[in-house]
């Protein structure tokens, strides 16, 4: 599923030191920061309060966040300020800060968003380098006046008021954090996708009332034989869950009825007496689960098994991509089989949607109508024209 | 070589042919009728790559590039001499080979980085050598004892001089470490190769060195933390250990998709224990995170309990005090809605304010400033396509004009926030891709200044003229006409004033053909414009007078590979900005198909 071209892919972060005379040197690998992935944002941060500047970088790729702790050399200077403004905005936004040490000065904004999509540390960080003590601090508040600070020492934080008379020493917290580094994890070939909107389906597809799982599988696929012996074993679960199991055997007719798949899956389960029976799809019946795929994911899969959870209503509530672990589904089939959640605390992860989000009911009878499924098409022509869809929650 | 052919190279390179880098059946279906405009962009961006054309230097690439990859992979294994005996094929009798490691130049010490550096100019003359043998031997030297080495070529400009010949500019770059002892090596070398009777083949006729770096140090600057400080986060494995690519086919398709990784993060103080925490977006489906810090420097994560584990796609974040009652409230730019949610100042948030956009379009970057000095913080909000991203075309891709606007949003609390981007003459040049934007003093007249990154043109420098803004980027010399993705303001030469640092591409592909004399031959202006396309970052000098001097070159900082959002970060902590440069667009499991 994660097949295609890279473009400008595996390139390697880059750092680039400032060499003080209007020159910098390419010290991408040498720092530590050259990593592969498909960087996008940084934010600084002294983070674990050593005194320089550690790093969380945001990528596209796996791991999509990182920590890198600075390991500059003890005996370089530094001076922390944090601002905060009682005439201007509270975070002092826009205010610039001249230190003066060491006969240079140095000056630094507080900005709320930089780089791409990042916002670093509201704590002013000044490297110093060798210098040993800081003349003077002058705050340039925005829409006000430049205020001067003295008496602060190199190597402290301070807390810096607007009208304030002096500096507010800040306590000194270092920690030591173990070097941990995290790598990509693997991907694998199954995923629960729990929809967003539930997808009413129609009533021929959806077939007899209470939830269901359904669930399409081929012979020749030996995870399907697995997930459907997984599901037999828990058969007994699975009846007291409510929850009917209906596999679709994508293979000929000709083997059918007598699949050795079908045997295998009995036999495995030791028993012959399941609740649930493969049986044949009716004409359209895949293709149309095939259209709702496609209309349901990004990028749909034609890998197998594909298995749909379907309410009490006949509403699409989940599509599982690849094996389902039984202990899963039936936590499913309890959360969404009879009143499933309809707004924000749907997901596959916990969190909640700000904005609903309807369905394009007309696209998906468009895309029905393409494979000449004239009934589902005009299912969801018609349900389109009812605005039968959930409400979005907030819009 | 017709003229729409031309086009079609520059669009190749500089946008990415998106249509292929997903796969194709996931486009949705065109209904709408296209204009021939868009058919001709849509096919040129989509169909060609320079390799099925008919640009010879892009051949002679391929074969000069397979041929330094080979001796990339010989140089990386260094070790014993007879290793390298072994260079002697890629060469051709007789062959004029500068020394590639000279001796002498300028010795720098900066934090913990010695950096030995030959320009062309401080190169003393040497005698050239013909055995390369003996040459890369003296090249790779320092990495004696390294446990492994990585050798790596870049190759970004090609010409042929005479017939049989070619001229190919190229980065060097190797590195190792050998316990602590941490070497780096950058170069820029000029090769010529001379053809042969396999025209696959090209032999290497002679290396001209233009610059060389030899950089140690004791240890890495940077050490990777990252399991210690989210090792609370059950599913930190399950979350943040997975890419866009992963999630683009396992989610609901309803809403932004997750292929393209354009979510950010914030750094800020929310329970107001002197700490900072983190503030993580992310992609449709996936709860945001909130890691506060513990003492320890570890984080717990706690955006369920806090009221702010949005699934839908969000993109820019911000954390700061909206309504200044003293704790730091969250700002998440999520599709077309900008969201305020208001601490209660222990960490907790509930949504306060709801913005909405008048049109459909998602919002990008966010940056915060005061701009009328009222005392309460504003909000710019970027945005880049007017559908999704990869569907909507640039037109013409190096100036285009047919972006989305971006919106300010004025505080005015109580009351709420006012979009006044037509008030404040905001809506000037208000049609571009913008991905980025960033508030800075730059004229230092009190109030902040705004620079926006646009993508495929020029970018916008709004001057703030007592509230009301003035798009001064021509005139300025500050458009960087360009692949815009990311602005970080610092005071990069401790001169007083703030100097621009702009993310771009850097494309040795848009070097090659867009430096040929045939490309875009006759349109001498476009060609310069396309040829700035695929340079690199930029770094803007602010010259003090209210313009800017781009000394990208002099500084050396263009190669930053596809770059999204470089910033200034003084890691080296001397007070010199040094610059980070998170980069890479898509990789998935085929490589390149450039």
């Amino acid at each position: 599923m994660d097949g295609g071209n890279s473009w400008s892919g595996r390139e390697r972060n880059c750092a680039y030191l400032n060499l003080g005379d209007g020159r910098f040197a390419d010290v991408s690998a040498i720092s530590g920061l050259d990593y592969l992935d498909d960087g996008r944002a940084a934010a600084l941060t002294d983070w674990d309060g050593d005194g320089d500047l550690d790093l969380f970088l945001r990528n596209r790729t796996g791991p999509v966040l990182r920590f890198l702790r600075n390991d500059e050399e003890r005996g370089r200077s530094f001076l922390s300020l944090r601002l905060e403004g009682t005439q201007c905005n509270r975070d002092a936004i826009g205010a610039v800060v001249d230190v003066f040490a060491g006969g240079k000065r140095f000056v630094r904004q507080l900005a709320a968003g930089d780089g791409y999509l990042a916002q670093s540390s509201k704590t002013l960080h000044f490297g110093l380098g060798t210098v040993e003590k800081v003349d003077r601090v002058l705050v340039r508040w925005p829409g006000g006046d430049a205020q001067e600070f003295s008496g602060l020492e190199p190597n402290q934080r301070y807390a810096l008021m607007q009208g304030a008379p002096a500096a507010r020493l800040l306590p000194a917290r270092s920690v030591e954090l173990p070097a941990a580094p995290v790598a990509a994890r693997p991907s694998s070939g199954s995923a629960r996708v729990v929809l967003r909107t539930p997808l009413p389906l129609p009533p021929a597809a959806a077939g007899s009332t209470g939830p269901k799982l359904i669930n399409l599988w081929s012979r020749t696929c030996a995870p399907c034989l697995e997930e459907l012996r997984g599901l037999a074993a828990r058969d007994q679960d699975l009846r007291v869950a409510g929850l009917a199991c209906l596999p679709l055997c994508l293979d000929s007719t000709a083997e059918w009825p007598e699949s050795e798949a079908l045997f295998a899956s009995r036999v495995a389960a030791g028993r012959s007496d399941l609740s649930f029976a493969p049986r044949l799809p009716c004409e359209g019946e895949v293709e149309f689960l095939r259209t709702v795929l496609e209309h349901v994911l990004a990028r749909p899969t034609d890998g197998l098994p594909v298995s749909f959870l379907v309410d009490r209503d006949g509403r699409l509530q989940i599509v599982y991509l690849g094996p389902i672990a039984p202990d899963q589904l039936l936590a499913d089939a309890k959360r969404y089989g009879e009143k499933p959640p309809l707004g924000s605390e749907r997901g596959a992860f916990p969190g909640r949607w700000f904005s609903g989000m309807p369905r394009d009911l007309r696209g998906l009878a468009a895309s029905c109508r393409a494979r000449n499924l004239e009934e589902q098409a005009r299912f969801y022509e018609a349900l389109a024209q009812e605005g039968q869809v959930p409400p979005p929650q907030r819009e | 070589m017709n003229r729409s052919r031309s086009h079609a190279l520059a669009l190749t390179f500089a946008m990415g042919s998106l249509a292929l880098a997903l796969p194709p059946r996931c486009w949705p279906q065109e209904n709408a009728p296209r204009t021939a405009r868009q058919q001709e962009i849509e096919e040129l961006m989509g169909k060609n790559s320079p390799l099925d054309d008919d640009w010879e230097t892009e051949i002679l690439y391929k074969h000069a590039d397979h041929e330094l990859k080979e001796l990339a992979g010989i140089l990386a294994q260094r070790g014993d001499g007879s290793a390298l005996s072994d260079v002697s094929r890629f060469f051709a009798d007789s062959s004029a080979l500068a020394p590639l490691r000279p001796e002498g130049g300028e010795v720098r010490t900066v934090g913990k980085f010695s950096i030995r550096r030959c320009g062309a100019a401080e190169a003393p003359e040497e005698a050239t050598a013909t055995d390369p043998a003996a040459v890369f031997a003296r090249l790779l030297a320092p990495f004696e004892g390294a446990a492994q080495v990585s050798v790596a070529f870049k190759l970004y400009r090609v010409e042929r001089h005479a017939p049989g010949r070619f001229n190919t500019t190229v980065l060097y770059q190797a590195f190792g470490a050998a316990s602590e002892r941490r070497v780096q090596q950058t170069a820029r070398w000029r090769i010529e190769w001379k053809e042969t009777d396999d025209p696959d083949r090209p032999l290497i006729a002679g290396i001209d060195l233009v610059h060389f770096d030899e950089i140690e140090s004791r240890g890495p600057q940077f050490t990777e933390c990252t399991g210690a400080v989210f090792a609370d986060d059950a599913l930190f494995a399950d979350l943040m250990l997975r890419g866009g690519d992963y999630w683009f086919g396992r989610s609901d398709a309803l809403g932004e998709w997750n292929y393209l990784g354009h979510n950010g993060l914030a750094v800020g103080d929310v329970n107001g224990d002197g700490l900072d925490d983190l503030y993580v977006a992310t992609g449709t489906g996936i709860p945001n995170r909130l890691y506060v810090q513990n003492p320890d420097g570890t984080t717990t994560e706690r955006a369920l309990e806090a009221g702010v584990a949005w699934l839908d796609d969000t993109k820019g974040v911000l954390l700061l005090d909206h309504d200044n009652d003293g704790d730091q409230d969250l700002v998440c730019a999520m599709g077309s809605l900008i969201v305020i949610s208001a601490n209660d100042g222990t960490g907790t948030f509930a949504p306060a304010h709801m913005l909405r956009a008048a049109t459909p379009p998602n919002f990008y970057s966010l940056a915060a400033a005061d701009y009328d000095l009222d005392g309460d913080l504003d909000i710019y909000a970027c945005r880049y396509v007017k559908t999704r991203y990869g569907e909507s075309l640039p037109d013409p891709f190096h100036d285009a004009r047919n972006g989305p606007p971006n919106h300010l949003l004025r505080n005015d609390l109580p009351a709420g926030f006012m979009d006044v981007t037509a008030e404040v003459g905001l809506d000037a040049n208000n049609d571009r891709f913008s991905l980025a934007a960033s508030w800075a003093d730059y004229d230092a007249d009190g109030d902040p200044d705004l620079y926006v990154a646009n993508d495929f043109g020029r970018n916008n420098l709004y001057r703030n003229d007592g509230g009301k803004f003035v798009d001064v980027a021509a005139a300025a010399q500050a458009e960087d006409q360009a692949a815009g993705m990311g602005v970080s303001w610092e005071d990069f030469d401790l001169d007083g004033d703030f100097d621009l640092l702009v993310s771009n591409m850097f494309s040795g592909a848009g070097q090659r053909i867009a430096y040929q004399p045939r490309f875009k031959a006759g349109a001498e202006a476009e060609r310069q414009e396309i040829q700035r396309h695929s340079l690199g970052n930029t770094l803007l000098r602010n010259n003090g007078d209210g313009t800017f001097a781009d000394v990208s070159d002099d500084a050396g900082i263009r190669m930053g590979r596809w770059a999204f959002g470089a910033v200034f970060a003084d890691f080296g902590n001397d007070g010199w900005p040094d610059m980070v440069v998170p980069n890479g667009f898509l990789t998935n499991e085929l490589k390149d198909d450039l």
